[in-house]
């Protein structure tokens, strides 16, 4: 296709989200001089200077949102949800404070507003912009995502999201509980446009961590588009896990934008599992703001059918005697295509740096796909870094150990497969999100 | 700065060891590029017609094209009307032994240690020496020809084998394949043809050294080597330019064919002129290197060291159509003051039980930055492929880069791909061990890095592993830190 006519789809495609703004605008009575709608409408315009990304952008040569833009998306409205049906879809033995949103709006019946732990807060984000301890933060947050010059659609959430949160801990706070968000897809019949939105800050030496799960109802299976943005910021000497399990039905088009930025002295860690959706697409990123942190990315990606699931990791190490540990696994079945790009940038003065990534797939089809590019680029002399990356399929003398063992082929292979996923998965300090991640694994591959 | 930080860049600093100038007369066209000099280059080689349509066709299409922008490298825009894409040296006299020869030629070689002489010839060196763009001098033509094997100048395979340069000519690299391969295909002057017939085993190295000499030339040569079924060749490219100060532009195609159980082995040796510390003058090499594995159990074995160049920008690759074909790349890529180098490899797994190896060593001094970029890619078809690529970065200072760019796409189930990178600085206890056993601090960091590279070395011949390793040691004289 040649590009005049790539660019007039494109002006098309943003044409129907200036309309779709325009509606969404004009039902927000009242809410026009806040500080969000500003925000709301710089998002927006930024479809004038941004085009959405083709396959002959190099960051994704491999991943098409074609489908996804052709669709009438609609925006999306509230839809009742029973409290049972949420019972079914917690966490097993996590003690957590409670959130539900479904379709991208909070059920404030369900959710535990009033429960979250001591020294946490959760402010929805136009309250945030209001309260004078971190409106400054919080607008600059939502500034930067605007900006975000890699794709349009941080800035589409900033421009649609409608129950986005704030998730405080206060400095020196260390919170065992975690706030467990539940994002829930309901049928809607028609395409629905999703946009989740949490940004988190933590202060000085606090410790806390956010379970996030994506699930679909049953009968929720319209294409519809979840476009996710996280924006972490981790205070000094301060720990922040984001642990994300993405169960969505196999229409979904999801989008995320995940950026952290670390102050000295600060863990984060980013445990991602990827089981659900049609195509997916993730960006997570660090910046690092000061010395001595260390960074934690751990993937797990199951495709199967003709599901799609595209990994963009980027670490930049900016300052020195800094470490990163990044741990990516997956397997590929039926028609599925994994896709892994982990950039690792070490800059000058970035001396002392320890960073490794290790990406291992198993494609298991005729017809699966596996696209990866460890990409490493280093400017400092005094590091360590390495990277590895692996593409291919169970063992045979494994397979062949256990059934002399007395297991069936088909057991072998799964439990094989298993524990090639299970070894990410076990770095989740949370023992009922492990186990809840492990046996939805469990689930998919039989 | 650091004792040992100062003998790095004491080391880095020192001058190219080998730019001299010879005077030769040369014919030249004028600068510049338009279908009149295509014709020109063309008539003047008197090449028959089939060719001087190929070359037009490959010109037409390049003034469509657009200069690639996505190596990792930096450079001012090339002026391409700015170019003599045509120089050759006036006389052209059949010699029957070197005292005929043009003595200025001869010192030439000498310089850089050519094996024309007698003596040398015993070395069972049989060379087909380039000084810009026209053959001068082939040696040990007779006694190749005894055995069938075609090794020769491109430009008389075209007037002896029009047939065979009409079959292969772009068959692996075709003319629109990339922005540089077009423009060869438009203007390239010379190279070099080789044609092993079936079951022959070439009983020598063969080699080939291209000089870039004339001032402002581009260098655009065209290589082909067919080996036939069973058959085996190692050839050798090596290569020194004189110092320039503006920079030149070399956009070379090489092109490979392995038939059935056929054995192709390229091994080159790269050490043009860098440019000085300030990255000023240089060559700009932006080559396309490419085998075909067309046949069952062929290999292909593609081994670099890449020392030299302002910009070097290749990627020697293999096709591995045949079953049970092997591909493999050696790679040595040694960058200091501000050269920039873009090098890798692809290979593309096509047939069945196809196995490949990347070796890739990358070296970076003083202000340089060293990219690999490499493709690994398993097709639908290939089953039990194999491929196993390792790509270690080795940096010697704190203002260099190293960075590498593996791709890898698997579409079939049965492949096996292994990739692995690491990035570290000699370290200082090793320093410090050789130190202390007497070995002065430069000589340890030679053996240092020799050791590093001796997997790629190891498959070099032999006159050149040796020749590899002065060079390394020139290349990164006084640097280690």
């Amino acid at each position: 296709m040649s590009t005049a006519t790539l660019q007039d789809r494109y002006a098309e495609v943003k044409d129907r989200f200036r309309s779709l703004f325009n509606v969404f605008e004009g039902a927000l009575n009242g809410h026009r001089d806040q500080p969000m709608h500003t925000l709301r409408k710089a998002g927006i315009e930024r479809l004038d200077v941004m085009d959405f990304p083709t396959r002959r952008d190099e960051n994704w040569k491999y991943t098409s949102l074609n489908q996804m833009l052709r669709l009438p998306l609609q925006d999306s409205y509230q839809v009742e949800v029973d409290a049972a049906t949420i019972d079914g879809l917690a966490i097993p033995g996590l003690d957590a404070a409670r959130i539900v949103l479904v379709n991208g709006l909070l059920q404030t019946e369900l959710s535990d507003l009033d429960k979250i732990p001591e020294g946490m807060e959760l402010l929805p984000v136009d309250q945030a912009l209001e309260d004078e301890a971190v409106k400054g933060q919080i607008s600059e947050m939502l500034d930067a995502a605007v900006k975000n010059d890699h794709n349009p659609f941080s800035a589409l959430n900033v421009a649609f999201a409608k129950n986005g949160f704030v998730l405080k801990v206060k400095a020196k706070a260390v919170v065992e509980k975690p706030v467990h968000i539940i994002h829930l897809a309901a049928p809607t019949g028609e395409p629905v446009f999703i946009n989740p939105l949490l940004l988190v800050l933590t202060g000085a030496h606090s410790e806390g961590a956010v379970v996030e799960t994506y699930d679909a109802l049953p009968g929720a299976d319209q294409a519809y588009f979840s476009n996710i943005l996280t924006r972490v910021h981790v205070g000094v000497n301060a720990h922040f896990h984001h642990y994300r399990i993405q169960n969505d039905s196999a229409a979904a088009t999801v989008v995320s934008n995940i950026e952290a930025h670390q102050q000295q002295d600060s863990t984060f860690s980013s445990y991602l599992v990827d089981l659900g959706g049609d195509v997916v697409r993730n960006n997570l990123s660090t910046i690092l703001q000061g010395q001595n942190t260390m960074t934690n990315y751990y993937g797990v990606y199951l495709a199967k059918g003709k599901q799609h699931i595209d990994n963009q990791t980027f670490i930049d190490h900016a300052l020195p005697h800094c470490g990163s540990n990044e741990l990516y696994k997956g397997i590929l079945d039926d028609r599925g295509r994994g896709v892994f790009n982990g950039k690792v940038i070490v800059r000058q003065d970035a001396q002392k740096t320890n960073a490794f990534q290790q990406n291992s797939s198993l494609v298991l089809s005729k017809t699966a796909e596996m696209d990866t590019k460890p990409q490493l680029e280093i400017f400092a002399d005094d590091v360590r870094c390495s990277h590895g990356a692996t593409i291919g399929q169970l063992d045979e003398s494994s397979v062949f150990y256990l059934r002399s063992r007395g297991l069936s082929d088909l057991q072998a292979r799964q439990l094989l497969q298993q524990a090639f996923l299970f070894d990410v998965v076990e770095n989740m300090p949370l023992e009922a999100v492990k186990d809840y991640a492990e046996q939805l694994i469990e689930k998919k591959l039989k | 700065m650091s004792d040992s930080m100062q003998t790095l860049e004491a080391h880095t600093r020192s001058d190219y060891k080998y730019g001299f100038t010879s005077n030769i007369d040369s014919e030249t066209l004028p600068k510049g590029l338009n279908e009149d000099v295509v014709r020109q280059i063309s008539a003047k080689k008197g090449e028959p017609e089939f060719l001087l349509e190929w070359r037009l066709k490959a010109f037409r299409q390049w003034q469509s094209m657009v200069e690639p922008k996505w190596p990792n490298v930096d450079y001012p825009p090339i002026d391409y009307q700015d170019i003599i894409y045509y120089a050759a040296p006036k006389k052209k006299p059949v010699l029957n032994s070197l005292d005929e020869a043009d003595p200025e030629l001869i010192r030439t070689f000498e310089k850089l240690g050519i094996p024309l002489d007698e003596q040398k010839i015993l070395a069972g060196v049989a060379v087909d020496a380039v000084i810009d763009s026209v053959s001068v001098k082939t040696t040990y033509k007779e006694k190749l020809a005894e055995l069938g094997i075609i090794f020769s100048s491109f430009s008389e395979a075209v007037k002896d084998h029009p047939e065979l340069i009409k079959k292969y000519l772009g068959s692996v690299v075709p003319p629109t394949d990339n922005f540089f391969a077009a423009l060869n295909s438009a203007v390239f002057s010379d190279g070099s043809f080789v044609y092993i017939p079936k079951g022959v085993r070439c009983p020598m190295e063969l080699s080939t050294y291209f000089r870039i000499n004339e001032r402002n030339t581009g260098q655009f040569e065209r290589t082909l080597i067919v080996a036939e079924e069973g058959s085996h060749v190692s050839y050798l490219e090596g290569c020194t330019a004189p110092m320039r100060d503006e920079n030149q532009l070399h956009a070379a195609v090489v092109e490979l064919v392995a038939m059935d159980d056929a054995t192709i082995k390229y091994s080159t040796v790269q050490n043009w002129y860098p440019g000085d510390k300030d990255g000023k003058g240089g060559i700009y090499n932006f080559v396309t290197k490419r085998g075909v594995c067309a046949g069952d159990r062929s290999k292909i074995t593609w081994t670099q060291v890449e020392t030299g160049s302002a910009i070097t920008w290749k990627y020697p690759s293999c096709i591995l159509k045949g079953n049970n074909s092997v591909g493999e790349f050696y790679s040595v890529a040694v960058t200091n003051n501000m050269q920039q180098a873009d090098t890798g490899t692809k290979m593309i797994h096509l047939g069945k039980n196809t196995r490949s190896t990347i070796i890739s060593k990358g070296i970076s001094a003083g202000k340089s930055h060293n990219s690999y970029r490499g493709l690994v890619k398993v097709g639908k078809k290939a089953e039990n492929a194999h491929n196993f690529s390792q790509c270690d970065s080795l940096l010697m200072g704190d203002r260099c880069g190293a960075h590498t760019f593996p791709y890898l796409e698997v579409e079939n189930n049965t492949a096996k791909v292994e990739h692995e990178a690491t990035t570290s600085k000699i370290g200082e206890d090793q320093l410090f061990y050789l130190q202390q056993r007497g070995i002065s601090e430069e000589d340890a960091i030679n053996m240092i890095v020799n050791g590093y590279c001796k997997e790629v070395f190891n498959e070099l011949p032999m006159e050149f592993a040796v020749e590899a390793q002065k060079l390394l040691a020139i290349s990164l004289e006084g640097s280690v830190g």
